[in-house]
């Protein structure tokens, strides 16, 4: 998979979808060095770092999972439990590597939790979701196109372990150092890995 | 901010706060070890059982507040550990006995003890720059780790302990308390 089919998948994910990027400007790049100064904080224990990192982190997770999930109700509840894991495990927190990745990370699988919930209830019906509407959705069945095929690479991204997410996600928003070989090795092989978990689900490249 | 938001920032913060304090509670645990290992090899029971879980509650509370207080739990554990198992090797070897008089090998382990202690996180506190938090945990902890055996013969023990600890330890404290009033 070439980092722009890889581009493709996070897309479709609706990482870059909707109200989210929009809000955004379109940019792709989301340094946040003061986010991960602290977590890092909090990691350690300072208490005086919480409001900042609530402050930082509720309305993006909450942004993140309303592209996800297109349903406000959803989207509070998972960003919720996704901030919550996030505090809770924030000393486990590694100060080298992106806080918002991490975070985003977490978002994206408790998303994932509820959309596979969705699909064991079978839930189909438009009429009872309240919709944030996405700029350029189209037509109804473009849209259940697009909304399968996030389902899709979202399963696909669930397959992969933590540090995996978490490297595919910082490689999306530019945050892992330029040139850094590591970060790169780390890059190829959550590609590689999450290659492999398409062919598993769905037998595509 | 709303008010529902106010109240979901509070239960994070008990989220979080219950979250620390389960893993101090984990991560000190093995800390039993060694009070066990007093109560075996020859501790004073009536100073362990008091000892013991004054110990414990003091390591889950440093590691919980984090930042300085917890980074001296661990060096603390070690030192203390070192310190102990010296006495209660000593112990083991019961007395030495010149000719008119006999000296238990308790009080020299104790000091001995607590100069290794003294060096090994005096050491590390200067290295590491550690602030006044660390030197508080760290210090208590060795001493209350050391004490679980050190009360071999009563106070003289323990006293002679914290004298060894002091010797060693008092100096790289104080430079650091010097170092924190000018502000480096």
């Amino acid at each position: 998979m070439t980092p722009a089919s890889l581009q493709a998948v996070l897309d479709l994910a609706g990482l870059v979808g909707g109200s989210y990027v929009s809000s955004r400007s379109g940019a792709r790049s989301m340094p946040s060095p003061e986010l991960d100064l602290s977590m890092a904080r909090l990691a350690d224990g300072d208490r005086s770092a919480f409001p900042e990192v609530f402050r930082e982190l509720w309305p993006k997770l909450r942004a993140l999972c309303t592209s996800l999930l297109k349903n406000e109700g959803d989207a509070e509840d998972a960003a919720q439990r996704a901030l919550e894991k996030v505090l809770t495990r924030a000393a486990d927190y590694d100060p080298s590597r992106s806080a918002l990745s991490w975070a985003f990370a977490i978002a994206a699988w408790e998303c994932r939790t509820v959309l596979r919930a969705r699909q064991r209830r079978a839930e189909v019906g438009e009429a009872d979701l309240e919709r944030v509407p996405a700029p350029g959705s189209g037509e109804p069945d473009r849209a259940s196109v697009q909304r399968e095929l996030e389902a899709a690479a979202l399963a696909a991204l669930g397959q992969l372990s933590e540090p995996d997410r978490v490297a595919l996600v910082a490689a999306y928003w530019d945050e892992a150092p330029a040139g850094d070989p590591a970060s790169r090795k780390r890059r190829q092989r959550a590609i590689e890995r999450l290659r492999l978990a398409f062919r598993r689900l769905y037998g595509a490249e | 901010m709303a008010p529902s938001e106010a109240v979901f920032e509070r239960r994070l913060r008990r989220a979080y706060e219950w979250s620390r304090l389960r893993r101090a509670l984990i991560e000190f645990v093995p800390i039993v070890i060694l009070v066990l290992a007093a109560l075996v090899f020859g501790g004073r029971v009536s100073t362990v059982v008091v000892v013991g879980p004054l110990l414990f509650a003091l390591g889950v509370v440093a590691l919980w507040r984090g930042r300085e207080l917890g980074r001296g739990v661990l060096p603390g554990a070690l030192a203390g550990g070192a310190a102990l198992l010296l006495v209660l090797c000593a112990n083991r070897m019961g007395h030495y006995c010149t000719g008119e008089s006999c000296l238990s090998w308790c009080i020299p382990a104790c000091i001995a003890g607590g100069l290794l202690g003294g060096a090994y996180v005096g050491a590390l506190g200067m290295r590491q720059r550690r602030g006044a938090g660390y030197w508080l945990s760290a210090s208590a902890i060795t001493l209350l780790v050391g004490a679980l055996g050190c009360s071999c013969v009563g106070y003289s023990g323990m006293i002679g302990l914290a004298l060894g600890y002091g010797v060693l330890a008092a100096g790289p404290a104080v430079a650091t308390a010097f170092r924190l009033r000018r502000g480096r």
